[in-house]
């Protein structure tokens, strides 16, 4: 590089899933503070999944309307709550000037990520290596060992514990 | 700090494990590493699970004593190593990066290798490539890498094959 030329980074795509908990946002700090180069879009994804019937709670016999009515309206709060934590993260994304586009997509998590990062042409994947729904006793979550397997383009796992 | 975006700042030093074997897959991590992560000031850790050759003689099940042929074996397998982490120890300094060479003979795994390489040595990520068989075994994760990211408590990024 001559001195005076002034060589605009190539802009990178990085995609983090994001799901609410304390995992996802330690992904996204870990990027922020060891990977960020400007010129960076994030995309975040969030895979939603309506809560299961069972969750909604049992009722007597011949209350399938008042459980269908109860699911729904479950659903739909779920849904807000997504909705927001997605609006969060773009607000973050904006407070630290990065541009950022948000994704909600829906089905099996790890499926979901793969897909994303593949339709949106993601550079490489930032994420948890747990999200809400793993279960405690392992290192790594079933989702994050799915994109591991699965994804095409570099991924990071962050454990839970940095910030 | 400039007005068109920022850079991760700079903070503590930074130290990487970069898994090193001798393929291409490990070349194309370290060459994603300098152009994704790399920023000044990290000491880049190369490390390198040796495995001790095993001795002709044993390949026909007949027990016999190990003379200078085997000690010939295992001096030409430790100066291949040696010579591996020698390139990349060059490649870093042309790209003026600190760092450091490792290499551990190989117990149990390569992947326990690297994973108590990464504990001992103190590191904050771990960068390795992965060997998957893409085409057999339809996922990009080998089992070197598969081990690391299953038993790390460090962010681990796995660079595939593809792209």
């Amino acid at each position: 590089m001559s001195a005076g030329t002034q060589e605009m980074p190539e802009a990178r795509r990085v995609l983090i899933p994001v799901d609410g908990s304390q995992g996802s946002r330690s992904a996204f700090n870990w990027y922020l503070r060891n990977s960020r180069r400007p010129n960076d879009e994030a995309v975040l994804v969030h895979s939603f999944n309506p809560p299961s019937l069972a969750a909604v709670g049992f009722a007597s016999p011949g209350a399938e309307i008042a459980i269908a009515d109860m699911w729904h309206r479950e659903a739909e709060e779920e849904h807000k709550k997504s909705a927001q934590m997605l609006k969060d993260y773009e607000a973050l994304c904006k407070a630290q000037n990065i541009r950022c586009k948000t994704v909600m997509e829906s089905g099996s998590a790890g499926e979901s990520i793969v897909r994303a990062a593949d339709n949106h042409k993601a550079d490489f994947v930032v994420m948890g290596s747990r999200g809400l729904n793993a279960l405690r006793r392992t290192l790594l979550g079933s989702v994050s060992d799915y994109v591991m397997h699965h994804a095409e383009m570099p991924v990071t796992i962050v454990p839970e514990g940095k910030k | 700090m400039s007005d068109e975006g920022q850079q991760a700042a700079a903070g503590p030093t930074r130290r990487v494990l970069l898994a090193i074997d001798g393929s291409e897959f490990t070349r194309k991590a370290f060459d994603w590493y300098t152009e994704n992560i790399f920023r000044e000031g990290d000491v880049v850790l190369l490390a390198h699970a040796f495995q001790m050759p095993v001795p002709a003689v044993f390949a026909f099940g007949a027990s016999v004593a190990l003379g200078d042929g085997y000690q010939q074996q295992v001096q030409a397998a430790q100066d291949k190593a040696i010579a591996l982490l020698r390139e990349y120890a060059a490649l870093c300094e042309s790209k003026k990066i600190s760092c450091q060479k490792v290499i551990e003979t190989i117990q149990d795994s390569p992947g326990e290798v690297i994973c108590e390489i990464a504990k001992e040595k103190e590191v904050d990520m771990i960068v390795m490539g992965s060997r998957g068989q893409g085409v057999f075994r339809r996922t990009f994760l080998g089992s070197v890498s598969d081990y690391v990211i299953h038993h790390s408590h460090m962010p681990v990024t796995v660079v595939p094959p593809k792209k």
